[in-house]
């Protein structure tokens, strides 16, 4: 199941012009991680919020790499016209205004446990550094 | 001079805005309350500052990196897209780092 769930989800990928398997690869686990955390969380927010907040974090994370992997393939790979390049502009100041308003809102006025929540936005780092590491220690096998 | 009048008023606004949530609940004495201010915009302000360069360093060095090496351009990106992730993340976490002293601080109340 968890199988054909990454293949859907590359699939998705593929079809929103994610063309580096690098990049999906990175996302897709993103992706599965942070609903997975969500629905965990949700199942055991009336037992223990940390969870639900935690996956909160781990979803905004997952959106703001989504969207600005996908800045950067616009930049690269779309032919500019400035019609592309203002929408670009937009939807890449639009991301960091939402990033900002949703922290505030969960932070001042949820009160959510910062701690879940730096511990979700970190998931997104956590798997890049994981994917460096595994990368790395694949690149030494081949080379020896 | 027409940036940095916009950044000097943008950071007067912003501090003004966070005496008045602090003045309202009347738990913290001026002095404090001012040097807290302080902290959170100068934070705020090293970070975008750093997180800028880095990135605008990133992107410079991938842009004269495609421009040499066209063939490269694929893994080039890739290696950019992780660079801007994590340079971000650092400018969210001294957001919420800004955010917890200006207005969920636990030291105060």
């Amino acid at each position: 199941m968890l199988k054909s769930l990454a293949r859907k989800t590359d699939e998705w990928l593929w079809h929103k012009g994610f063309r580096a398997a690098e990049i999906r690869l990175l996302l897709r686990c993103q992706i599965l991680v942070s609903g997975a955390s969500l629905l965990a969380g949700v199942a055991c927010a009336p037992l223990w919020d940390w969870g639900l907040w935690f996956g909160v974090g781990a979803a905004l994370s997952t959106f703001n790499f989504y969207a600005l992997a996908k800045f950067v393939q616009g930049i690269v790979f779309m032919p500019y016209t400035r019609a592309m390049a203002a929408g670009l502009m937009f939807r890449f100041y639009g991301r960091l205004l939402l990033t900002g308003l949703v922290l505030f809102g969960l932070i001042v006025w949820l009160k959510v446990s910062v701690s879940a929540l730096l511990a979700g936005l970190s998931t997104c780092v956590l798997s890049i550094a994981a994917w460096g590491i595994a990368r790395g220690a694949g690149q030494k096998v081949k080379e020896a | 001079m027409r940036k940095f009048l916009m950044i000097a008023l943008n950071t007067v606004a912003l501090m003004s805005f966070a005496a008045l949530a602090f003045a309202a609940d009347g738990k913290m004495d001026a002095g404090a309350l001012g040097l807290t201010c302080l902290a959170a915009a100068l934070g705020m302000a090293i970070a975008a500052a750093g997180c800028g360069l880095g990135q605008g360093m990133g992107l410079k060095a991938a842009c004269e990196g495609t421009a040499r090496n066209p063939e490269a351009g694929g893994k080039i990106m890739v290696t950019l897209i992780l660079g801007l992730a994590f340079i971000e993340s650092l400018a969210i976490y001294a957001l919420v780092v800004n955010l917890i002293l200006l207005v969920a601080n636990p030291f105060v109340g």
